[in-house]
């Protein structure tokens, strides 16, 4: 039994203050490549270090607009509404309908970071999650060495739930997974003045 | 896909680190043997694995038919032969058969991690059969398959079992909330894991 159906797609794109999340497009392509060349930034979403091109960047773009089409994934991209740049990405994925349940992941380039917009995109997705999917818990994890990104779930009242000690090996060495939660009764509450937006 | 850590595409596997899963592996222990399930082993499976007090834990479907049983079975030889997963029948030595199951569904070769999951049947609980067949399967996966990580999910109500895996040497490594729903109830779910260096000091 389906948790939810086409008529979602309806609610993009979802719109914020400063940013608007929207599915990706093909002129994405190329600031997708150009952010995630950064090391800084790949190394904590843990995408290949060597046989990464232009061609991976186009191949994660057209699978995003197939697996959004298909409601299997919402795979956004992040833009901002002054200049309308492509700064990152924030995307809604294993979801279990017979859960109710679902994880989330985010990037930005790194000229983006220290300005909220992570945090702020994040929530807008929580927000659609919650609200219009009816999903009653989300997972994010992060690699136990991201402390940025476990400060900004916390700031945003996630709670850490698991670590996965040891769990993945990049380069001979074996790193911990960190896994937060958060519950849609948790957030409804904290983020009651989202109440309007869906 | 990607470009998430989680999301990558797990077929990717370094082939240096697979190892190849014997189809005919058979393990021998004090009380308990652990065995290659054949397909006449449906009925036993079907027999035990029927049971409310195995499905209220497990994701074995509830009714149960022998139908299940043998499409179980044929699963189970079709992902021994992708070389992705390993499930072993718990056999009664006495009788030779299958009264319950430990295996792993998806073996990460990449990582060299892999989630485990077992069963047995109520007749034969509170003997320690579960607790060898643990041992019996951990020392295969550390020591056969060369895995680093080894861990388990147990739904919070199901206290016996977690506490099996802690008195084994599992480390409580978290909780996530809510995150099961079981028969319209809702559990969390505690993860136990244990690394090989703490298997080989046990």
């Amino acid at each position: 039994m389906l948790l939810f159906d086409k008529s979602v797609l309806r609610n993009l794109p979802l719109r914020s203050e400063r940013l608007t999340l929207r599915k990706l497009k093909l002129k994405d392509i190329e600031p997708v490549y150009n952010i995630l060349l950064d090391r800084e930034v790949s190394r904590n979403i843990g995408i290949p270090g060597e046989k990464y091109d232009l061609k991976y960047a186009r191949g994660y773009v057209r699978k995003s607009q197939i697996r959004l089409r298909k409601l299997k994934e919402f795979e956004l991209a992040v833009e901002r509404n002054e200049d309308g740049q492509f700064i990152g990405a924030v995307g809604l994925f294993f979801i279990s309908h017979r859960h109710k349940t679902g994880w989330i992941g985010y990037w930005m380039g790194r000229r983006y970071w220290r300005q909220g917009y992570t945090s702020e995109a994040v929530r807008i997705l929580c927000n659609f999650a919650f609200r219009v999917l009816d999903i009653h818990h989300l997972t994010a994890e992060v690699f136990g060495y991201n402390q940025a990104s476990m400060r900004l779930l916390e700031k945003l009242g996630w709670t850490r739930e698991v670590v996965l000690r040891k769990a993945e090996l990049i380069d001979k060495k074996y790193y911990d997974l960190v896994r937060y939660g958060l519950l849609a009764e948790e957030f409804m509450r904290d983020n009651s003045d989202l109440l309007a937006q869906s | 896909m990607g470009p998430y850590h989680c999301r990558s595409e797990a077929t990717k596997q370094p082939m240096s680190s697979m190892k190849t899963i014997d189809k005919n592996i058979t393990i021998q222990g004090k009380r308990i043997n652990l065995r290659r399930i054949r397909k006449p082993d449906a009925r036993s499976i079907y027999q035990y694995a029927r049971e409310w007090d195995i499905a209220k834990y497990t994701f074995i479907p509830h009714p149960y038919e022998l139908e299940d049983a043998n499409i179980f079975i044929k699963d189970v030889h079709s992902m021994i032969r992708r070389n992705s997963g390993l499930v072993l029948g718990i056999e009664n030595p006495k009788t030779k058969q299958v009264i319950g199951t430990i295996g792993s569904h998806n073996i990460n070769w990449r990582h060299r991690r892999a989630e485990i999951g077992y069963w047995l049947g109520k007749k034969y609980w509170g003997n320690g059969y579960a607790s060898e067949a643990v041992m019996l399967f951990l020392r295969y996966l550390f020591e056969t398959l060369e895995l680093n990580r080894v861990f388990a999910l147990v739904m919070d109500a199901n206290e016996k079992s977690g506490e099996m895996l802690a008195r084994l040497g599992f480390t409580c490594e978290g909780r996530q909330r809510q995150v099961c729903l079981q028969y319209k109830e809702r559990y969390d779910y505690l993860y136990y894991g244990i690394l090989r260096d703490e298997f080989r000091k046990l």
